[in-house]
């Protein structure tokens, strides 16, 4: 087969219409790129990536949840919020060093991210979506309440697991690449490596995979579907607070700092494919790179000049409404059959 | 009332009652007036601030009232409807402000406003298959109060931005609706209150009936199909994609009136009043209140506005926690949580089962005349209690 051949086997139109549309962007970017020159490109480049892998962990603890139940979990975001609160108080007020503290605070909430999935969610019938969708907002707003309470309403400076002193960074072409990102980029390529050993060569990672293939096979050849359910709400909490821990310094601590990213994290899965783990990585990047070019040179674009870094949200929106409308499995998802 | 006629025989009630006896129908009189009596008196007894706060109930009602037809009659999750109210209240307000349209123009105009949004954002959960929508809708309820500080096309400008709006011209009583309703004598802000409470309050009675009659019409028929069995209502010559997308119009441009009857209530808007936040209070509401009910809007359009009030008091209480009013949303959370496993019909249809305990009505023979229809809105009755749930897949 030809390489043209196998891009039309692959390709249906929707995906066709969203390459399309990225080609359309991307277009639109080049004159404001080459006017503002390789150094302000590789720079934006750079920046994007460190959001990018931060979406990336935070997508892939929703699509571990999603492939296996086909549940959206609305608290995902504040369940990493509440861990990296957690992660503080262990490391600010507690002296411990920031690796144990965010591994501390992993364990914590895969504890609770387990106790979630077999206390409120277990009892539902999976394809009744209503009760799920009360639940999950519910925790939601009791850890954003809690955290609130527990921690007050205003921002925290949080530690940086890596060197973040003014000088530490690569200069590649004249843009800066901080130690923060290559160490963020490198921990969720680690992370990412974790999640396909165990989903490939344990047996455990067997079972989830059985479950996400067909529950009631999976019941009747003996899997325990509710405890490997169970394994990845509890996995999905611990990656969920990697990420967060991650991007906590950056973007300062408050119990409402990682809805905008949930956000993010949803377009990206949505992009990537809600049931596919390296689509929702791939995704993540894309979004992050949409993202940082667009609030970046959109200024110079005629009619996008109001869309400056504070209506990233925006273009999140926007991508997940387009993804949804033409291509709703996403770009490397499992297409379901549908008989209606 | 026929909704009686198909619940179980309990073990003794204390009333009995012939469907159409003049002791049913004295019976029924007295029950709405134990209802409509405190309505009408409530807001020459309250305070001005708690009327205006029942005006504001009102206006809650008929956005929940909207939200309920999606996520209650048809089974689709919307979690975005907010987004909508929120464009009904600042249409009118603009409408207000810059053209000086009276406001009750300005609520059809919203409603085609919002139908047309509701539309264009409905065409998705023709695709859009459960989650995904709660999905996109969610995203919609965090991307709205966004949207209303974008600069380019002076909608910041309009809108206000980051501080929301003023209405330029208050609802205020004519000289004929204030001797009609007996304010002449009453310091100004009780005038401006009972005014905006009866004027919402009938806006929202408008409003209901219409509700009521699409559920019970062929188009409401069809919603509820498409809820319990997607593939059936196909089968059966429901056009699946025009009906969605309708239904979801009418519960769009229905959330938006309510979001224009806020605007007049609050006599102004910002983007605080219609975010995530809010989303979740009204889904709050509606659940709580009872899903898939008609008269859960009422219940709900009180909670939501008053649960707001009374939670941070309430939570200050809880004896030897005296927690900080921070931990409100936590019980906003925690009904959540509770009505998904003890109330999945809520208080309403708990309301139902209690009555059905305490009085039973003893079903008369169905006319000759008209029995396919009698029968049939027993039915649509029937299905209405019971909660959304989407058994296709």
């Amino acid at each position: 087969m030809t390489l043209a051949q196998k891009l039309k086997a692959r390709m249906s139109a929707g995906s066709a219409f969203l390459w399309g549309l990225l080609a359309v962007v991307v277009i639109a970017l080049i004159p404001p790129i080459i006017d503002g020159g390789s150094q302000l490109f590789l720079q934006r480049v750079f920046d994007s990536m460190r959001n990018g892998a931060v979406y990336a962990v935070t997508a892939i603890a929703l699509v571990l949840i999603f492939k296996a139940t086909t549940l959206i979990n609305f608290a995902q975001a504040n369940i990493a919020m509440f861990g990296t609160f957690l992660c503080w108080q262990f490391t600010v007020k507690g002296g411990m060093p920031v690796w144990l503290a965010i591994i501390l605070a992993m364990a914590i909430m895969a504890a609770a991210g387990a106790t979630i999935e077999r206390v409120l969610v277990r009892p539902f019938d999976p394809s009744d979506h209503l009760p799920v969708v009360l639940i999950t907002f519910g925790v939601a707003a009791i850890l954003e309440a809690f955290a609130g309470g527990i921690w007050g309403l205003q921002s925290l400076q949080f530690p940086s697991p890596f060197p973040t002193k003014p000088n530490d960074r690569f200069t590649i072409g004249g843009a800066f690449l901080r130690y923060e990102t290559v160490g963020t980029i490198a921990v969720m390529g680690l992370m990412l490596l974790v999640i396909f050993t165990i989903l490939k060569r344990t047996k455990v990672g067997l079972a989830f995979r059985a479950v996400s293939s067909n529950v009631e096979s999976a019941r009747l050849v003996g899997v325990r579907t509710g405890r490997t359910l169970q394994f990845g709400w509890a996995l999905a909490g611990a990656l969920s607070v990697l990420g967060a821990t991650m991007v906590a310094h950056q973007t300062l601590l408050d119990p409402a700092f990682m809805a905008k990213l949930g956000i993010f994290a949803f377009a990206a899965a949505t992009l990537g494919g809600l049931d596919s783990i390296g689509g929702s990585v791939i995704g993540a990047f894309v979004v992050a790179l949409v993202q940082s070019m667009l609030t970046g040179y959109g200024q110079q674009i005629p009619g996008l000049g109001w869309l400056k870094s504070n209506f990233a949200l925006v273009i999140a929106f926007a991508l997940i409404l387009v993804v949804l409308l033409f291509k709703p499995a996403g770009l490397f998802g499992t297409r379901r059959v549908e008989r209606v | 009332m026929s909704a009686n006629a198909t619940a179980t025989r309990p073990a003794g009630p204390l009333l009995t009652f012939k469907q159409g006896s003049s002791q049913h129908r004295t019976f029924q009189v007295i029950g709405w007036a134990c209802l409509a009596i405190p309505l009408l008196v409530a807001p020459y007894v309250l305070p001005s601030f708690r009327v205006g706060q029942l005006a504001q109930c009102a206006g809650w009602a008929v956005a929940i009232l909207g939200m309920n037809m999606v996520i209650g009659y048809s089974g689709l999750i919307s979690l975005g409807h907010i987004a909508f109210t929120g464009l009904g209240a600042y249409t009118t307000t603009i409408m207000i402000n810059e053209s000086s349209v009276p406001f009750w123009l300005t609520l059809p105009i919203a409603f085609v406003v919002c139908f047309a949004f509701g539309a264009l954002v409905g065409l998705p959960a023709l695709k859009i298959r459960g989650l995904y929508l709660a999905l996109v809708t969610f995203a919609l309820a965090y991307t709205f109060p966004i949207l209303l500080k974008i600069e380019g096309g002076g909608i910041a400008r309009r809108t206000g931005g980051e501080n929301g709006q003023n209405l330029k011209h208050r609802l205020l009583p004519t000289r004929l609706t204030r001797s009609l309703l007996m304010l002449n004598g009453k310091d100004d802000p009780s005038k401006v209150a009972i005014y905006k409470y009866f004027v919402l309050l009938l806006i929202a009675a408008v409003c209901f009936l219409l509700m009521r009659n699409i559920v019970k019409s062929r188009a409401g028929r069809a919603m509820i199909a498409i809820r319990d069995n997607q593939i059936g209502a196909a089968v059966s010559g429901v056009p699946l994609s025009r009906q969605k997308v309708l239904t979801f119009a009418i519960s769009a441009a229905f959330a938006g009136i309510g979001g224009s009857m806020l605007a007049g209530a609050l006599d102004s808007v910002g983007p605080t009043a219609f975010d995530a936040n809010y989303a979740v209070l009204t889904l709050m509401g509606l659940v709580l209140a009872g899903a898939a009910t008609l008269h859960g809007c009422w219940i709900g359009g009180l909670l939501v506005v008053f649960l707001q009030d009374f939670a941070p008091r309430l939570v200050k209480h809880i004896p030897f926690v005296h927690a900080s009013p921070v931990y409100a949303r936590a019980v906003f959370g925690l009904i959540l949580v509770l009505v998904a496993f003890f109330l999945p019909g809520g208080i309403v249809s708990a309301a139902r089962r209690l009555k059905a305990r305490l009085v039973r009505v003893i079903p008369a023979r169905p006319t000759a005349s008209r029995p396919e229809r009698a029968s049939a809105v027993v039915g649509a009755e029937a299905m209405g209690t019971t909660v959304g749930s989407v058994t296709s897949r």
